[in-house]
């Protein structure tokens, strides 16, 4: 595991190596970025701070078994601070998947899953508890308060 | 009371709606069981509307307040129809894609809990059916999709027109999703019901009974030649987060749950949660009745635009 391994760009794709290969769906690694691009139907995006505020990052791509390794990227407070049990708020901007937050890493522990477009202005116990989330995951047994 | 009566899910009615005949089709399968418990339940509901044996999250007090994976679906489904009448507004005819096929349950709360899948994909999730995806046109895609449709790198600040008409930026499924949404959306309850879902966890993993139901797993663990001081470490190790699954993770797995089955850990840990949750259910019983009774409407709503399209 490439813990301490340190993103330096604000728009860099990250490598894979902490990513878990899901699904029978084509072969993809999340990629994160600062910002969902338009182009991006599905995209997951991490807060430092409630109320989507702060330095925030953007998934793509796929789910992630581990948030070690990953910091908050764009411009505000919290930038370069690591995102793992470290976001206080979430939005899943993905108009077609849904998206599920889970407390500890490999998609074990309480969860949450959003509903496309849904957002939360706090984490509630993955406040500073969010290890993995990932896409798509039917049938993942998480709640859907949204 | 509301949960039964949503529980009585017209899969009938969506399958009939989206075309869905090729899964239905191919008979039997475990595929087919939402809730599917990997081993036969002697409770004999029927599949898909209740909580197989295993499935410890929606048998949880805090899960009446929750939109199930089928409720999910009948939402998803009138999203569809409110894009595709978007879509005729910009002369495009949108045919939804398919739903998707009910997966079996992964149930994870407690970790990993079934023997079956643990024997073959250790402690990852077993891979998930592509969800199937409607065939659009370039056309059809730019007003689906609004701005997300643009190609990597291209400008984003005009306004998207298709034939003159402007384009709604998320396009106009994200337009259905978010204009459905906006009348039931009750953050205050959904952020009540997510704080007690997962403050229950969290102090179900300090309570005295947990705590010596994991001790005895442990020792059970250490038996079989495994050195853990609860399930929560087994499964975020490090080795079994990266790399291919190897047979030392399998059958780290398979005794991981063996161990859970022989000491009663699972059903330990979930009455204890079981009872926290109903003490911190009964301090915002408000919030959660609203929040429920919104579920309702919403619910009654994409059913009713079903049942119209």
């Amino acid at each position: 595991m490439k813990a301490s391994r340190k993103v330096l760009s604000a728009a860099i794709a990250i490598p894979a190596a902490a990513v878990a290969v899901l699904g029978m769906a084509p072969m993809a690694h999340a990629e994160a970025r600062a910002t969902c691009p338009d182009w991006e139907k599905d995209c997951a995006v991490f807060y430092y701070n409630s109320n989507k505020q702060g330095s925030r990052t953007a998934f793509t791509h796929d789910g992630v078994s581990n948030l070690a390794g990953y910091t908050f990227l764009s411009s505000g407070a919290g930038k370069g601070l690591p995102v793992k049990n470290n976001a206080a708020s979430f939005w899943n901007a993905s108009v077609d998947s849904i998206a599920t937050v889970f407390y500890h890493s490999n998609y074990d522990g309480a969860c949450d899953t959003f509903a496309p477009l849904a957002d939360t202005d706090r984490l509630a116990k993955t406040y500073n508890e969010n290890a993995s989330f990932d896409f798509d995951r039917r049938g993942d047994n998480c709640y859907k308060w949204d | 009371m509301r949960r039964l009566a949503r529980l009585a899910i017209p899969a009938l009615s969506l399958s009939l709606l989206v075309g869905c005949a090729s899964q239905e089709a191919s008979g039997p399968s475990p595929a087919r069981t939402s809730a599917a418990a990997p081993e036969p339940s002697p409770d004999p509901s029927s599949p898909g509307t209740s909580p197989g044996r295993y499935d410890y999250t929606f048998r949880l007090p805090i899960a009446e307040y929750s939109y199930t994976d089928a409720e999910y679906e009948v939402i998803r489904s009138a999203e569809q129809v409110l894009a595709r009448d978007c879509m005729k507004g910009f002369g495009l005819t949108y045919r939804p894609p398919e739903s998707s096929a009910p997966v079996a349950a992964q149930d994870r709360r407690y970790g990993i809990t079934d023997l079956d899948s643990a024997r073959r994909y250790g402690y990852r999730m077993p891979p998930l059916p592509a969800a199937p995806k409607a065939k659009l046109t370039k056309d059809q895609i730019t007003v689906l999709y609004g701005k997300r449709s643009l190609e990597n790198g291209a400008d984003d600040r005009a306004k998207l027109e298709y034939r003159g008409k402007e384009v709604p930026d998320n396009g106009c499924l994200g337009k259905a999703i978010l204009d459905f949404r906006k009348p039931y959306e009750y953050r205050e309850g959904s952020a009540a019901a997510s704080r007690i879902a997962g403050d229950s966890y969290e102090a179900s993993l300090s309570a005295p009974k947990v705590q010596a139901a994991f001790k005895e797993w442990s020792t059970c663990m250490k038996q079989k030649g495994y050195d853990y001081p609860s399930p929560v470490d087994a499964i975020q190790s490090p080795s079994f987060l990266k790399g291919k699954v190897s047979a030392k993770e399998r059958e780290t797995a398979a005794a991981d749950v063996a161990c859970k089955r022989s000491t009663g850990l699972l059903e330990t840990w979930f009455e204890t949660e079981s009872a926290i949750q109903k003490d911190m259910i009964k301090k915002d019983v408000t919030l959660l009745r609203k929040l429920d009774e919104l579920h309702g409407k919403k619910l009654r709503a994409a059913r009713k635009i079903l049942a119209e399209a």
